[in-house]
């Protein structure tokens, strides 16, 4: 008799206790994916205010060269602009190749570190039409965004795991400020 | 009474007081642990759903019975403080900004002595 008991509550323990492993890893999961999710969007968003600033660096130095062309310094202020615009189109030329490095690694070691290798990660990182600076654009073009980088307005980052799926988004707000948030 | 007698006695008195009291303790553990579990697990959908709809940080202070009360609390992605993605690239980026700095200073200072 009590080793009929002893058996019994054995078998009801282990499955007590398979059962909060079961749900524990599910959480610790979930939770992982959320975190891998909200750094990778955290660091497009890091990318994305790096383009930003450099964009405006060119648009301030743009809205200060151009008062000055009629000027007698005008050839040179050009000229410091059009070195301006080539040391931006190298900031964010080398960018872009950091950017294709972390899709490289996205798609080689998923979720960039995330610990999540137990199981295939599915999702992409996200792309966007990516136009960098001309380096020789002009000062008088009227259009600004032919020497500025194009940027997108909203990315969405989606990553899902067997049944688990978790969702992180970047848009740029009124203010021209990049918001995050976990979505659905 | 026989040996035999004597053994199942001395067995019955340490299932009676040693192994059922353990069994019992082991099972009201087991039970409550797996409680929490569930409890916790079902807060935290909770509370991740809350933060999703609300974007702000979510606590919840759960009390599941049993004496068993979890605290939960999920923060929003803004208020993370975002991991530098450039650590090769950051140091170059500074450099350029400031050789911009300095180029803009100069722009300045020619402006004004043009003005001048």
């Amino acid at each position: 008799m009590g080793g009929a008991l002893t058996l019994l509550v054995v078998l009801v323990g282990a499955g007590f206790g398979l059962s909060m492993i079961h749900i524990r890893a599910i959480a610790q999961r979930q939770i992982n994916l959320d975190r891998c999710a909200g750094a990778a969007i955290l660091d497009l968003r890091e990318f994305l205010s790096k383009l930003k600033a450099s964009n405006q660096r060119i648009e301030v130095a743009r809205l200060a060269t151009l008062p000055l062309l009629p000027t007698p310094s005008g050839p040179a202020a050009l000229e410091l602009f059009k070195q301006l615009l080539r040391v931006e189109s190298w900031i964010q030329q080398s960018i872009r190749l950091v950017w294709i490095k972390h899709q490289v690694q996205w798609d080689t070691l998923p979720g960039l570190g995330c610990k999540l290798h137990d199981r295939p990660l599915r999702s992409l990182y996200p792309e966007f039409k990516f136009e960098v600076v001309e380096p020789e654009a002009s000062v008088f073009e009227t259009q600004s965004s032919r020497f500025l980088a194009a940027l997108p307005r909203e990315i969405r980052l989606r990553i899902s795991v067997a049944k688990l799926k978790t969702e992180a988004l970047l848009r740029l707000e009124q203010n021209h400020e990049w918001s995050v948030q976990w979505s659905e | 009474m026989n040996t035999r007698g004597q053994i199942l006695i001395e067995h019955a008195l340490v299932l009676l007081f040693l192994i059922l009291p353990l069994m019992a303790g082991v099972i009201r553990w087991g039970t409550l642990e797996y409680h929490r579990t569930r409890c916790a697990y079902a807060g935290f959908l909770e509370a991740r759903s809350r933060l999703i709809r609300e974007n702000q940080a979510v606590t919840l202070n759960l009390n599941c019975g049993f004496g068993v009360s979890e605290s939960i609390t999920l923060v929003p992605l803004h208020e993370i403080e975002s991991p530098d993605p450039l650590p090769s690239l950051s140091g170059w980026v500074s450099k350029a900004s400031s050789l911009w700095e300095e180029l803009s200073h100069f722009s300045s200072s020619s402006s004004e002595q043009d003005s001048g």
